[in-house]
């Protein structure tokens, strides 16, 4: 017997994502879209099959779809370049999802939000200049025990003390990333895995910023497109002074130098990639050290001497898809103590069944725990 | 011949143990369709092997396909506590719904999860080892090639938790 509450929901899901029935019923694998029509005037029983479709893509769970369970519809990302309302609404909710599992995970393992313990509160007065802005960008690398090459270690400082949720979703074109401070799943730094590395470790540092100032630049006053640029300049520039300090930056720069204190090309981008940037964000932090002129930064990642030379340079790049690390180890803990099934954990790790055991040895780990032992509590 | 209905990590085993085909000649095998869906792969040798499963066992009638449906499916997530909820699979879902309703079937299963979800569907007395299941049929492997999520005693453990569990929790 059909569940009339399944089906209007299933028909409110859908339009909330913006899909028309043939477009949804396309996704869904219907070769007719007169079976969603049945389906969600309540005609036709859903199969468990077929829940498992509608849980995919609408990305909700089975239990929210079946109504054991309420599902979190605040979305209130803020975007580099913003998608199509329609596109939007669907990268959203998939975030959404891929959060929701984050967060369910953590939950499981008894590990609780960590984020607001960064200690650091921001205001206007912190973000109001480029001075001001390198001075919170200096004392948080500080604050985080960055250290010198900040790029490289960011990710898991973010990920492992802070439970930042880093997502890398595949966004194309469509932008560099995204980031919410969302009241349930905490806070939320969206990256395009399509980037290259060093392009997406200043959007993460990009994203921080947004992530810290979450009180002062509010999401409803960033909406305002033209704000909104105001503070993606200002979070570009706490990302260029977090990710290239500038005592390291001016020691790599004099090592480089010639007797005439010209550097070349390929120096530039050898500096460039010890410290996990592209070489266009360094000539704009060389600009900002006083070290060549605006005119000369813009010749400079103009020249078609120096493209060629950098892509060769970092030609060898690896093209694998990232993935959040620590997403991966909460669900291979969950995995291991039995607090998911096996079938949950390729679902979530969006692996083929048959990768399990070979997916959970590449962690160095096996998926039995062994036994536990006692240890003793030291805290005075 | 006895009735069995499997999931999807033991029929993934099973193809690379390469015992699937002589386990279907003994016994009555049933699948339900999410579990179908799941078989995509299976690793030979290290190998990573495309099958068309459907194709090959389902069409073919070597292996019976059974499924549930939505009320069904709440039904068993009724009967869980919550903290199962997000935890485990439409697939093993669907296998527990038609255990419920199936009053013939054995369910073989090396999944810790849904192992110790059967107390809580009252079908603990239903659930299999695949040691138990090969050893019945005179398939029995030799202990080297059996993992542990195979044994008698990892079935046994987890069933044990599954029932401590349901006691605890009511």
């Amino acid at each position: 017997m059909a569940d009339q509450a399944l089906a209007k929901r299933l028909k409110e899901l859908r339009l909330s994502l913006g899909f028309k029935l043939n477009e949804a019923s396309e996704k869904l694998g219907f070769p007719f879209y007169q079976t969603l029509t049945k389906i969600e005037e309540g005609e036709r029983e859903v199969k468990a099959s077929e829940l498992k479709k509608f849980s995919k893509v609408y990305f909700q769970s089975i239990p929210e779809l079946l109504g054991l369970q309420t599902s979190s519809q605040f979305s209130d990302f803020v975007w580099r370049n913003p998608p199509d309302e329609v596109e939007k609404k669907q990268i959203e909710a998939e975030l959404l999802d891929y959060s929701k599992q984050y967060y369910k995970l953590e939950r499981l393992l008894g590990i609780t939000t960590k984020w607001r313990n960064f200690k650091i509160q921001v205001d206007h007065d912190d973000v109001r200049t480029q001075k001001n802005i390198t001075e919170l960008a200096d004392s948080l690398r500080e604050h985080l025990t960055l250290g010198n090459r900040p790029a490289s270690v960011l990710p898991n400082v973010l990920e492992q003390n802070y439970s930042v949720k880093i997502l890398f979703q595949r966004l194309s074109d469509i932008g560099s990333g995204a980031s919410i401070v969302h009241p349930e799943f905490g806070a939320i730094a969206v990256i395009n895995a399509d980037e290259v590395p060093w392009r997406r470790n200043y959007d993460l540092a990009h994203e921080l910023f947004h992530l810290l100032t979450w009180e002062i630049f509010p999401p409803q006053d960033l909406k305002d497109t033209s704000f909104l640029k105001e503070v993606d300049k200002k979070a570009d520039s706490f990302a260029s002074v977090l990710l290239l300090p500038e005592r390291e930056v001016r020691r790599s720069i004099d090592e480089h130098r010639d007797e005439k204190g010209k550097i070349s090309f390929s120096d530039l981008i050898d500096i460039a990639l010890e410290f996990d940037v592209s070489t266009q964000a360094l000539i704009y932090r060389m600009h900002n050290l006083g070290y060549i002129t605006w005119e000369k930064a813009q010749e400079l990642i103009s020249d078609d001497k120096l493209l060629i030379i950098n892509r060769e340079k970092r030609k060898d790049v690896s093209s694998t898809i990232p993935r959040s690390r620590r997403f991966e180890a909460l669900a291979i803990r969950c995995l291991s103590k039995g607090l998911i099934s096996r079938g949950k954990f390729a679902e979530i790790t969006k692996i083929d069944r048959c990768d399990i055991d070979n997916f959970v040895e590449d962690y160095g780990l096996i998926e039995v725990e062994g036994q536990p032992f006692e240890i003793m509590d030291n805290r005075c | 011949m006895k009735l069995w209905i499997i999931d999807a990590d033991l029929i993934i085993d099973f193809l690379a143990l390469e015992i699937l085909d002589k386990l279907v000649q003994k016994h009555t095998i049933f699948l339900a369709t999410s579990v179908i869906d799941e078989v995509k792969f299976y690793r030979k040798d290290g190998i990573k092997i495309q099958i068309d499963f459907r194709e090959t066992y389902i069409e073919s009638g070597l292996i019976k396909e059974l499924e549930a449906a939505q009320n069904e499916i709440k039904e068993v997530l009724e009967c869980l506590p919550s903290d199962f909820e997000d935890s485990i699979h439409i697939g093993e879902l669907e296998s527990l719904a038609i255990l419920k309703r199936e009053k013939g079937l054995i369910f073989c299963c090396c999944d810790h999860f849904a192992i110790r979800a059967l107390p809580f569907i009252d079908c603990s007395d239903r659930g299999i080892s695949t040691e138990k299941l090969l050893n019945s049929c005179g398939l029995s492997l030799p202990r080297s090639k059996l993992k542990d999520r195979h044994t008698e005693d990892y079935f046994q453990n987890n069933l044990r938790l599954g029932q401590e569990k349901k006691i605890y929790n009511f």
